[in-house]
């Protein structure tokens, strides 16, 4: 799961679209897609990384990413994730579902 | 489409195992050194920096559990796993498996085998072309209201020149006859019918041909078409035989041809039908039973209609003869099956009986070995098994007895199919179509299953619901000491069995035969030179005990 620093739980499900939408930017290995999340959402959202390598497999399976060893900067090998066509596809229905959530939630604030 | 892509990646994954877990751990390893490394870079000493990033991630062994159960299919594996266990587990209580599998055999056998013959028997639609237009006509008379007569000639006659729901009809009368001079005499179940007779059925003969117009004028002589069973027993299963030449009722015969195997109205022997003209134009003689087809699209209420008002005509036309008869109808598939249809009823009920006396045998079985393993199931419990893990597992083992008992019990079937075919009275109609067939399996395996689920249920509930605490002190006593439940079921189960037991007992009574009563049999012989006058009524009205043919030849010889 993606934990805020606070201890408010975030939406299920959120993970995965956190990480195909991480790998927007291209190929990055697992450490560095959690170094990511956590970098842009200015700390604020830190993946436990627990999660982290099953919400991948769970990618693999569902054929969104793709994963190949290559070699990292410092020339180790790591393993880095890339997203497929049909994961932009998946991206963009979770992005959508997410907006209209989130703008759900926004009115109901307001009004209320 | 995506689906079945997912479908194919799982089954990758599932066969690249080891390669898959391998990266896994690997990429895992990498990532805990990534992050040590930027722990000692904020400033943390090196055991330190690899502590905390170890505990940062969190139980590493935990999240490889989890990712692997994304590769393959976990449901079925663990399902496998539940079978695998549950094998070892039935090889390791050789006694109860034995046991508990052969009495459920005994029941499913049972079940299965009276269930093929109840298939065939009254379940299959008769053999002939579009069997569910065939009809047989009666005659009912005030004289004999009970009972169904034959059709006369002229009656008949009348009929097809009238009748419009028919799209053909035909005659035949019961003709008992002596096959000599092919081994052993016999008496054969014959009949004489009229030539259209196998084109109504929609029969054609597997070999020679059929009867043609002129073959009742006898001008090819006498004619006899054979069936299977008799060209197989009489003439092993003679590849010439059309045209050869047989003895019946002691006149040359010529085989015309064979029937096919699926014919059986009961009949070895057809010939063309003959009529004197005494029975030709007599028309209270209601000898002849009638065949007839359905036009397509006919009811059975549209034909009975037409043949209420026939019969009202005849009754005017006729008075003397006809007065208040009535035309019946009736389908020949019901009525072929229907005196085998209580019996075959009852018989299917009491084997279901035996099979639910099977069931709560094995079911008390299981539940007897379900208090030895009390202390394996809290085990199992206590590593964290839900109840719910716990029943399917239980439930796999009594499924995978029953699948056991159930492929023993086919085997019990067809000796019993053979059996009751040899044993079976004459007058069970369709016999020879009696086989083992898929559907049998089909029914062997639905049954198994229930059966599983039957015996299995109970004890699995009952079992899986222990006391963990209780039940891991050692002691023996475990939950049985106080377990009340567990002891209602089995008196429960004793109960039913008892109850079932009586209840099968009850229904066979009846049921039993009187001695001697199905031995005897009656007898004709041909007229003919006998060496004593009156030889030949005195032999008609003689009722032969077992073996027919033996005293047949005594009289005739």
């Amino acid at each position: 799961m993606v934990r805020p620093a606070s201890k408010n739980e975030l939406l299920p499900g959120t993970l995965d679209m956190l990480i195909l939408q991480t790998l927007t930017r291209g190929a990055m290995h697992g450490y560095g897609i959690a170094q990511h999340i956590q970098v842009m959402s200015d700390d604020v959202l830190q993946v436990e990384e627990g999660s982290l390598y099953p919400a991948l497999q769970r990618l693999l399976v569902k054929g969104w990413v793709k994963a190949q060893w290559g070699t990292s900067d410092n020339n180790r090998r790591a393993r880095y994730y890339t997203l497929t066509a049909s994961g932009k596809k998946q991206l963009g229905t979770e992005a959508d579902n997410f907006a209209r959530m989130i703008q759900a939630i926004a009115r109901v604030m307001q009004t209320a | 489409m995506a689906r079945l892509g997912e479908f194919w990646r799982r089954m990758v994954f599932s066969f690249r195992r080891s390669r898959m877990d391998r990266d896994l751990a690997e990429e895992i390893r990498d990532h805990l050194a990534r992050k040590a490394e930027k722990n000692a870079a904020s400033g943390m000493a090196a055991d330190e920096a690899r502590y905390a990033a170890q505990r940062q991630l969190g139980n590493s062994t935990l999240q490889q559990e989890q990712s692997r159960l994304s590769w393959g299919f976990p449901v079925l594996e663990s399902l496998l796993q539940d079978v695998g266990y549950g094998m070892r587990g039935l090889r390791r209580a050789p006694g109860f498996s034995t046991v508990a599998t052969l009495t459920l055999a005994l029941g499913i056998g049972a079940t299965t085998a009276i269930f093929s013959i109840v298939n065939a028997i009254l379940l299959r639609p008769l053999p002939f072309k579009d069997s569910e237009r065939l009809v047989h006509v009666w005659t009912k008379t005030p004289i004999f209201p009970d009972v169904n007569l034959g059709v006369s000639k002229p009656d008949f006659d009348d009929i097809r020149s009238q009748a419009r729901s028919f799209e053909a009809m035909a005659l035949y009368r019961n003709l008992p006859m002596n096959l000599s001079g092919a081994g052993e005499p016999e008496q054969l179940a014959g009949a004489g019918v009229t030539p259209g007779f196998l084109a109504l059925l929609g029969i054609h003969p597997q070999q020679g041909r059929d009867f043609q117009a002129d073959d009742e004028r006898l001008k090819n002589g006498n004619v006899v078409l054979i069936s299977h069973g008799l060209w197989q027993r009489k003439f092993g299963g003679d590849p010439n035989i059309a045209g050869r030449p047989v003895t019946l009722d002691q006149k040359p015969y010529t085989v015309a041809g064979v029937l096919p195997r699926e014919f059986d109205l009961g009949y070895d022997a057809l010939v063309p039908l003959t009529i004197n003209d005494e029975e030709a134009k007599t028309r209270r003689d209601w000898l002849f039973s009638v065949y007839a087809r359905l036009n397509r699209g006919t009811g059975l209420q549209v034909a009975q209609a037409e043949l209420e008002n026939i019969s009202a005509r005849l009754s005017a036309q006729y008075p003397k003869e006809d007065a208040g008869i009535h035309l019946k109808a009736s389908l020949l598939q019901g009525e072929t099956v229907e005196n085998a249809k209580t019996g075959l009823t009852v018989l299917l009920g009491a084997v279901g009986f035996l099979l639910m006396i099977a069931c709560a045998n094995v079911s008390n079985l299981i539940l007897a070995r379900g208090t030895q393993r009390q202390r394996e199931i809290s085990v199992r419990a206590a590593l964290g098994a839900s109840r719910g893990r716990i029943i399917r597992q239980l439930m796999v083992e009594s499924l995978l007895l029953a699948l056991l008992g159930g492929g023993a019990g086919l085997f019990i079937a067809v000796f019993g199919i053979d059996g009751f075919k040899a044993f079976a009275p004459a007058e069970v109609p369709r016999l020879n179509e009696l086989r083992v067939e898929p559907a049998i399996a089909w029914f062997g395996l639905v049954i198994s299953s229930l059966a599983g689920i039957l015996c299995g249920l109970a004890p699995a509930l009952q079992t899986s619901r222990s006391d963990l605490v209780f039940a891991l002190k050692d002691r023996i006593a475990g939950s049985v000491a106080r377990g009340t439940p567990r002891s209602f079921l089995r008196s429960f189960l004793v109960v039913s069995e008892v109850a079932l037991a009586l209840v099968l007992l009850a229904g066979s009574a009846p049921h039993g035969a009187k001695p001697g009563a199905d031995a005897s049999r009656r007898s004709w012989l041909p007229h003919g030179p006998y060496p004593h006058r009156g030889g030949e009524s005195a032999a008609d009205t003689l009722l032969l005990r077992p073996s027919p043919p033996d005293v047949c030849a005594a009289f005739a010889g």
